[in-house]
């Protein structure tokens, strides 16, 4: 069995172990802090891994990767500002709970799924990746082109006040991807000759400007003031708005279940990451919910959703990796730089060639999970009861600047700073006429990978748009979309007549 | 007559530190008292990226233990991180590791605002990689003249092969593109340019396109799946040295080496380039770094100061008529 091997590795070294909770604790931290990313976490760590053994090193990387996941949604619940992207839609659901004073019980659901869609994921990894691989790796361009339009097609319809403007959201978002330099002939496009728009708009700039500046505008757009004193948080009125009971596990478990194996899913397939796992879930729950006039409202499933979904991603990602050499995300591609610099050969016999050290990473995802489990279930209340504590007043200044800070120090850039207040009030406007800005930010991430699968497939073969016809798979993701598409309007269709 | 600013004032208080400081030392450490800023123009964990980490690892003890940190300016080709270099100033605190091959290929494809022997000094080589030609293990093509005769056969039936690589402009698809313009198969063939090494190699691996251009370093691994017919340059590659060359081969091509180096902005010390050269090629010795290069596969070769330029210079003009058919085709 690889993984008792990988077990005896990683407990055989206590290094291994010292440095897979080193990891997850430093992930945990990163991931919450807007603007850090697990990415920029990881890079400052590769020179230290240097001198370490292959497996302390791979499983510290693997566990800041796995950890700042569930990260990023601590300052999603607590001040609707994601602290990483995937962490946008646990915020829809997250934020409203912390407004009611249930930030405790917001935060033990987040943990509870992320660990739980982690340990699926992990477990698929462990068993399934050999097998899995073979078909990720018959995905070619046509297939990702429909992959994305489904996806798109899903996040804009449901997301959105109404499916127009869920749509609009999404095309605003491709329309400002198309800025920088082009996935094909590498040309500058739109840039106005600036050499600060060559690879197009940051993504921490629009993120932090879209989702968090735009915020602090509403607020004061709002009047605010008056109630300043008041925290922004409500207080806890009884003890169950700290903890997650056992009728409200049950009654999610289903959705958590479903959005492990999306998650997982959509993990496998190289390149769409853990954003449109999260927002798929959390769709796919709001549409089979039976009550979806709670969603948006604070509704625990929608984190249980999106959470599970996010952290199923981090082990399936591995997969095409391991086996293909093909990174499904930062840190995937960042743990490949470590695998690089430690000789490990990633490829189809990586199993064999590495046994022990693969299955030792393996184990220490598995730990990675148990310390971040720990950490947040018990620690959650906690930092919701702080959180309650403080006024308006005084965090909304802390994130307007914890914004400039973070923005800055991405990449020292005045430009940046300059480029996410135009953001914030972009995203301002978009709330303010019903657009979607989680829409607008997965089609803005999303848009390159489309375009570039888009005029491959048309480089492919020279039959245009009909080479979609020879694969089945890309036929079958196009009908997927177009029916959610019908459902959706149909639905609306309804909703207006009753 | 000096005009006092706060720069020249900064400067000369500085000096008389300097000067009142432990003056062997500072020789030691190439004239600089401060951590020198290495600018990578890759992301981290990449293979330039692991060069340059693995250069900044061993080098301190040979600078007097002065420090060497990395940033990553990743995107573009590396032009951003060029152009962020070249506007440093060039007392030695700002410095680049550059995959040359890309980055003198960005230069000269487009207008960027770069002219790279005007604007850098270079310091030395540590490192290179190559570029091989890459079909799938069960094509039935073993030789780079099997290829050829294979791309000729499927033009007779009206069909044209497909080829992946890592980008327009980089080295992989210039190279390969001479290749085949050279044997007259340029218009047989079409391109499908993906984002990075792992996109060209799963194209191939999936049967999307019938070759590709691949870094031959990143090959043994997927020894079962993929066959190399060729390495585009004059000597074999050192880590790969069982991939025979084109030049064996018989066939035309253009050398397509890309060379791992470190530079300077121009108007840098040559004093300062010879030491910083000298430190270069000591770390290259260093214990640490050839182990941590040895376990990630990368290939070291040390050329100096002067040398590297002329290999430098030599490859440019191997390149030039490639490339402005390529630049002719980018503009259109």
């Amino acid at each position: 069995m690889g993984i008792v091997d990988g077990f005896v590795a990683l407990f055989s070294s206590w290094q291994a172990v010292a440095f897979t909770i080193i990891g997850t604790l430093v992930g945990l931290i990163g991931g919450a802090i807007p603007g850090l990313s697990s990415g920029a976490m990881i890079s400052l760590l590769i020179p230290v891994t240097f001198y370490m053994g292959p497996l302390p090193a791979l499983a510290m990387i693997y566990a800041v990767g796995k950890s700042s996941d569930f990260g990023g949604s601590i300052p999603a619940i607590l001040f609707n500002t994601p602290g990483t992207p995937q962490a946008s839609a646990t915020q829809v659901e997250g934020y409203p709970l912390t407004r009611q004073g249930r930030q405790g019980k917001a935060l033990r659901m987040a943990v509870v799924a992320s660990a739980q869609g982690d340990f699926f994921s992990e477990l698929l990894l462990i068993f399934g990746a050999a097998f899995l691989a073979v078909y990720a790796s018959k995905l070619g361009p046509p297939e990702f082109v429909a992959i994305y339009c489904c996806a798109f097609i899903i996040i804009g319809g449901l997301l959105g006040k109404s499916v127009l403007t869920g749509l609009l959201s999404v095309i605003l978002g491709l329309l400002l991807s198309l800025v920088g330099s082009d996935p094909i002939t590498a040309g500058e496009r739109f840039t106005f000759g600036s050499f600060h728009l060559y690879d197009g708009f940051g993504l921490v700039p629009v993120l932090l400007g879209v989702f968090v500046l735009s915020e602090v505008f509403e607020k004061v757009g709002n009047a605010v003031v008056e109630n300043a004193r008041d925290a922004i948080a409500g207080t806890p009125r009884c003890p169950d708005d700290s903890r997650l009971t056992w009728a409200e596990y049950k009654r999610v478990l289903p959705t958590i279940c479903r959005s492990q194996v999306i998650g997982s899913g959509v993990g496998i397939l190289p390149g769409l990451g853990s954003v449109v796992a999260s927002f798929v879930a959390y769709s796919e729950a709001k549409r089979r919910s039976k009550t979806p006039e709670t969603w948006g409202k604070g509704e625990i499933e929608g984190i249980a959703a999106a959470e599970a979904a996010n952290n199923a991603t981090s082990g399936s990602n591995l997969i095409p990796l391991l086996t293909l050499g093909i990174p499904g995300s930062t840190a995937a591609a960042l743990l490949s730089g470590v695998m690089l610099i430690h000789g490990v050969e990633i490829g189809p016999r990586v199993f064999e060639t590495s046994h022990d050290l693969i299955y030792g990473v393996f184990a220490a995802g598995l730990l990675c999970i148990v310390t971040y489990f720990v950490v947040g279930y018990w620690g959650a209340a906690h930092l919701g009861r702080l959180i309650a504590k403080i006024p308006a007043q005084v965090v909304y200044p802390i994130i307007f600047l914890t914004c400039y800070i973070a923005v800055y120090s991405t990449e020292q850039e005045i430009f940046d700073m300059v480029l996410m207040t135009v953001f914030g009030l972009l995203g301002f406007l978009m709330k303010r006429i019903g657009m979607s800005p989680p829409a607008f930010i997965i089609a803005f991430i999303l848009g390159p990978g489309l375009e570039r699968a888009l005029r491959q497939t048309f480089l492919l073969d020279d039959s245009g748009i009909l080479y979609f016809l020879e694969r089945p798979i890309a036929l079958f993701f196009f009908a997927l979309g177009i029916a959610a598409l019908l459902l959706r309007v149909r639905k609306e269709r309804w909703k207006v007549s009753a | 007559m000096i005009k006092l600013t706060r720069r020249t004032l900064g400067l000369m208080l500085g000096a008389t530190i300097a000067a009142a400081g432990a003056g062997s030392a500072l020789a030691d450490s190439c004239g600089l008292n401060r951590p020198i800023k290495v600018v990578v123009g890759y992301g981290a964990g990449g293979g330039t990226d692991s060069y340059a980490r693995i250069l900044a690892s061993t080098i301190p003890e040979f600078l007097d233990e002065n420090p060497m940190v990395i940033i990553n300016r990743p995107g573009g080709a590396q032009v951003p991180a060029m152009k962020f270099v070249k506007a440093a100033s060039p007392d030695g605190t700002t410095l680049q590791v550059v995959a040359m091959g890309g980055g003198l290929m960005a230069t000269m494809l487009r207008d960027q605002g770069i002219s790279w022997f005007d604007d850098f000094t270079p310091i030395a080589q540590f490192g290179v990689t190559n570029q091989a030609l890459v079909v799938r293990a069960d094509s039935g093509i073993e030789t780079a003249q099997d290829l050829i005769d294979f791309i000729r056969s499927k033009a007779e039936g009206g069909d044209k092969v497909r080829w992946s690589h890592p980008g327009r402009g980089s080295v992989s698809h210039v190279g390969v593109t001479a290749f085949l313009e050279k044997n007259g198969l340029l218009d047989m063939s079409q391109d499908v340019p993906f984002d990075g090494g792992a996109g060209t190699r799963n194209a191939l691996l999936s049967g999307d396109v019938d070759f590709s251009a691949s870094g031959a370093h990143t090959l043994p691994a997927f020894s079962e799946e993929l066959h190399a017919v060729g390495v585009l340059s004059e000597e074999r590659d050192p880590i790969v040295d069982d991939i025979p060359t084109l030049a064996e081969q018989g066939l035309d091509f253009v050398p397509t080496s890309s060379p791992i180096i470190l530079a300077a902005p121009a108007g840098a010390d040559q004093a300062f380039v010879d030491c910083m050269s000298a430190a270069v090629e000591a770390a290259t010795h260093h214990d640490a770094f050839t182990a941590l290069t040895k376990k990630a596969q990368q290939a070291v070769v040390y050329r100096n100061a002067a040398d590297t330029k002329a290999y430098l210079e030599a490859l440019a003009d191997a390149w030039a008529p490639t490339v402005a058919e390529v630049r002719a085709d980018l503009s259109e």
